[in-house]
């Protein structure tokens, strides 16, 4: 399977997870030439901003372990540039979720920077 | 317009597991053939899902284990209805009408009816239903990736027999309410 093919299944997974959870999904692979968001989704008035990181094997460990500090500015910086251009003025949440070949490992609803 | 709020609660009689309770404001068209959610196929309880969440303002009230331990279910109720309130922006002047015979609505809710099997005949009342049982039953379903061996998937923490074996057998978790009558039984024979 290709690492496109993959993400795209793992993001799959992860809004079909989302939607089950009571997540109303708003936007997949949202990208500007600068940026690009895996799921935009948005529970009781808060918009959530889903990174999703998938690995086959938990002997890579959790595929949360990825999201460095560095990954967190990019998302922050990919959070605020779609609240720009979408003229958003509620809350929002960074949020992330490790899939792996059984499904959904993780998900982590507010990522504290 | 007069809107009106619709409460369920689910996981209240449950061995283990959250309580949860959901407030449902209903925005465009709630979709029809909703119904008791104990009455409709976990399935059908998804598909319905997206139609909940996109013509409804929705609360949660989760009410945590330690919760309903310490405070006891009457005020756990209390608290969940609080939260769920609270998270759709209830008005104190809004209709509210809740699934079965008492009002755990806070004093300040004025505008509060209980009718008993709301959640068949007001569709508010079904959409919190539905929206309450396939969260909960998904939350469940997540837990028992990680405690595999008390079958939270089936029984999404409610007493069965094999439940009962399984606590027995493997010990009382955090998750188990260790306030329930039948737990504290098991407890008081593994001493």
């Amino acid at each position: 399977m290709s690492s496109v093919s993959t993400g795209n299944s793992a993001e799959d997974i992860a809004a079909q997870y989302l939607k089950k959870h009571g997540f109303k999904i708003v936007n997949r692979n949202w990208k500007n030439r600068y940026c690009e968001i895996d799921i935009i989704a948005s529970k009781q008035d808060r918009i959530f901003f889903v990174e999703v990181k998938y690995r086959s094997s938990r002997k890579w460990g959790n595929g949360l372990d990825y999201i460095t500090p560095s990954k967190l500015t990019q998302m922050q910086f990919a959070a605020k540039n779609w609240i720009q251009s979408n003229k958003y003025n509620g809350d929002y949440t960074l949020s992330g979720m490790a899939v792996n070949a059984e499904g959904v490992e993780e998900f982590v609803e507010e990522i504290l920077c | 317009m007069n809107s009106v709020i619709g409460i369920d609660e689910v996981g209240r009689g449950a061995w283990a597991g959250p309580l949860l309770v959901v407030a449902v404001r209903n925005k465009g068209t709630i979709p029809s053939k909703i119904n008791d959610s104990k009455l409709l196929s976990a399935n059908q309880r998804e598909a319905l899902m997206e139609g909940i969440i996109d013509n409804c303002a929705i609360g949660e009230g989760w009410v945590r284990v330690e919760e309903i331990d310490t405070l006891g279910l009457a005020d756990a109720m209390r608290l969940g209805v609080k939260k769920a309130l609270e998270g759709v922006g209830a008005r104190d002047d809004e209709t509210i009408i809740m699934d079965g015979k008492v009002n755990y609505a806070p004093q300040c809710y004025f505008n509060v009816q209980t009718i008993i099997r709301a959640d068949s005949s007001v569709p508010e009342v079904s959409a919190a239903s539905v929206y309450a049982k396939v969260l909960r039953d998904n939350f469940m379903k997540d837990l028992s990736l990680r405690h595999p061996e008390y079958h939270f998937e089936s029984n999404v923490g409610y007493g069965t027999k094999k439940h009962q074996k399984a606590i027995e057998l493997h010990g009382i978790t955090k998750w188990h309410r260790r306030s329930f009558k039948p737990i504290k039984n098991i407890e008081r024979i593994q001493q």
